[in-house]
């Protein structure tokens, strides 16, 4: 088969005059290209955005506040995690909080308990979460949609009940960081570096034969099988790279608290807590999916800061904040399908190289229809 | 030599027999049309021949080779193009993107290679472009590359799917009406581009369409299947003034010719 390759670069076009009629009304219009000076500033915008984000742990006084930033970064590769599978795989996990749950024990117990180097921990806490994912990963393989949902929220709950309660489990695991971080400014530039990592290797993985796959399993599975792409592993594999980043941001989790237990931290509220996040945040969108996580992480930090500031605004009760989280899905679904991804579409084209177009707002291409209808 | 030896090909959902006893061949470089009107299983066919259903009955021969069991994504890379009644493209990525996801079984670097950015992918990740572009060049589709699918017009859309068929490299083409949607012109000028595509990439194709003009110039041979059987099969002349077949499409006591 090999040898039979298209050679087309010696042969004309065909038909020219057939495509003639459906030509876009655009296609005559020069293809925009900003100048110089539009460049550096298309450049600038994201690396004060990064250089901000950066220098935060440094500049707070207070060891406790590089721990809020810390959790919105722990938060953001959840979020990053739950992107492969519910933006790319189109297939919701209710289950999250064990991934994370079995990533923070076990590298508790490597890192704190065993007494081995934090980095073995946290391969420990990100391969743990591959493992156990696999083993949900087969289940996702025969149901999908709403059962699947159902599945990992079963799986979810018997963690939460079962798993970590076993044996020593149950009375809580010390996760001790080593001395030289255990400031949590300190730390919180290792978290924001495992961070960095994880988007860097989803910037790869969308544009990569892989990412591709999933994506057009998502689309539908007939088509992507119709290219030669076999659903059953790259769901699976969707799974693992989506168990891992979420073991990692498990262990992360557990050595920013110091202590791991079963006691109130993997619930189902966790869990649910995650899907909110990733969808406000928007579907295949992760910057988008960032800044949700931030804002669920530190929804009670922001609300507190609000009271403070502005006059006249209530302090609110922590028992209302989850209810503010699903005010902010209602108004996602439906005002913004895309979350605030959708709502940084114009900045995003900005920054890639296009013009300033607020209206592409309103365009949504991403996963969950939108514009895009079944043709 | 037979590209596609399908014989005694049959499936059963529950009561109703679908497809029953369906024997075709298709040879190289050959053009083979079914027809057929609506509910007459040609599209079931289809689905038992590319893997998506598993005939109760009879084997698939391709080259030679039994792929009856084989699933559709073995038979993609193994060269069967496949396109669908509905349009067959992913629809949440561009023009370009739907081509490079077509190209996936001729990608040979791994997972681990596409999430680090190793050379090795992204040297090859540079190839699958100039590839695709080149794919819709042939097409005369270039300038669509950058487009997402939502805007573009049915028959455009069809003509994306079948540029990304040509992507996956096949050496068996298996096209589901690839003209519906199109008018009497464009689909006859898609006449002319699939016998370009044969008399230029060499490949053999199996398709469903109901355009009989089309399907007269086009084909090589045709096979009319009604009520999951076959009914006829031969010439494309022959075809278009047989009696069964002006029967089944017009029924008993039309006056219309079959074209």
């Amino acid at each position: 088969m090999a040898d039979k390759v298209l050679d087309l670069s010696a042969q004309e076009h065909l038909q020219p005059e057939l495509h003639g009629e459906h030509a876009p009304v655009h296609a005559g219009e020069e293809r925009f290209r900003p100048s110089t000076g539009g460049w550096v500033a298309r450049v600038t915008v994201p690396a004060v955005v990064v250089a901000v984000v950066f220098s935060l742990p440094m500049t707070l006084p207070y060891d406790y506040q590089a721990d809020i930033v810390s959790l919105a970064a722990i938060y953001g590769c959840v979020g990053l995690s739950m992107n492969v599978l519910v933006g790319y795989l189109g297939q919701l996990s209710l289950g999250h909080q064990a991934f994370f749950g079995v990533g923070a024990f076990a590298s508790a117990i490597i890192a704190s308990r065993w007494g081995l180097p934090l980095p073995l921990g946290l391969l420990a806490g990100a391969a743990s979460g591959a493992l156990t994912s696999v083993m949900l990963g087969y289940v996702a393989l025969r149901v999908r949609g709403l059962y699947l949902a159902i599945v990992t929220l079963a799986y979810g709950l018997l963690a939460e009940v079962s798993l970590f309660q076993f044996g020593f489990l149950a009375q809580g695991v010390p996760a001790d960081r080593p001395t030289y971080l255990a400031d949590g400014r300190v730390y919180a530039y290792v978290v924001l570096g495992c961070l960095a990592l994880l988007f860097l290797l989803d910037v790869r993985f969308v544009k990569s034969k892989a990412g591709r796959a999933v994506q057009a399993i998502r689309d539908d599975e007939r088509v992507a099988q119709s290219f030669g792409i076999n659903i059953t592993r790259y769901k699976l594999l969707a799974f693992i790279i989506s168990g891992t980043y979420a073991g990692l941001a498990g262990a992360l989790f557990g050595h920013m608290l110091g202590y791991v237990s079963s006691e109130n931290e993997f619930n189902l509220v966790l869990a649910l807590t995650f899907v909110l996040m990733t969808v406000v945040g928007g579907l295949g969108n992760r910057v988008g999916v960032l800044m949700g996580a931030t804002i669920f992480a530190t929804l009670d930090e922001i609300l507190e800061l609000l009271h403070a500031w502005i006059p006249f605004f209530p302090e609110v009760n922590p028992v209302v904040v989850p209810v503010i989280g699903a005010a902010l899905l209602v108004i996602t679904l439906i005002q913004f399908p895309g979350g605030i991804g959708q709502q940084l579409q114009p900045i995003q084209r900005w920054v890639r190289g296009g013009r300033f177009d607020i209206h592409a707002m309103h365009e949504y291409h991403g996963p969950g229809g939108g514009i895009v209808g079944r043709p | 030599m037979a590209v596609l030896e399908v014989e005694n090909l049959g499936i059963r959902f529950g009561g109703l027999q679908a497809l029953d006893a369906f024997t075709f061949a298709a040879d190289e470089y050959e053009i083979v049309g079914i027809m057929g009107p609506n509910g007459a299983g040609k599209t079931t066919a289809f689905n038992c021949i590319s893997g998506f259903y598993k005939p109760s009955s009879g084997t698939v021969r391709y080259k030679g080779r039994d792929v009856t069991d084989l699933r559709p994504d073995e038979k993609a890379a193994l060269g069967f193009g496949r396109t669908f009644q509905q349009v067959g493209l992913v629809r949440s990525m561009t023009v370009l993107e739907n081509l490079l996801t077509a190209q996936h079984a001729r990608i040979r670097y791994g997972v681990l290679a596409g999430l680090t950015g190793a050379p090795s992918s992204r040297s090859e990740e540079s190839q699958l472009k100039a590839r695709a572009v080149e794919v819709l060049d042939f097409m005369g589709l270039a300038h669509l590359r950058n487009e997402t699918l939502g805007g573009l017009p049915y028959g455009t859309l069809k003509m994306i799917e079948t540029a990304a068929v040509l992507a996956t490299d096949p050496e068996l083409l298996l096209l589901d009406e690839p003209s519906a949607g199109m008018s009497p012109e464009e689909s006859h000028q898609f006449g002319d581009l699939l016998l370009e595509i044969r008399r230029q990439l060499g490949v053999t194709i199996v398709m469903i369409e109901h355009h009989v003009p089309m399907v007269v110039a086009v084909c090589d041979y045709i096979y009319v299947l009604n009520f999951g059987r076959l009914l006829a099969e031969g010439l494309p002349q022959e075809i278009q003034n047989h009696p069964e077949v002006i029967t089944a499409y017009f029924g008993e006591e039309s006056t219309y010719g079959a074209a």
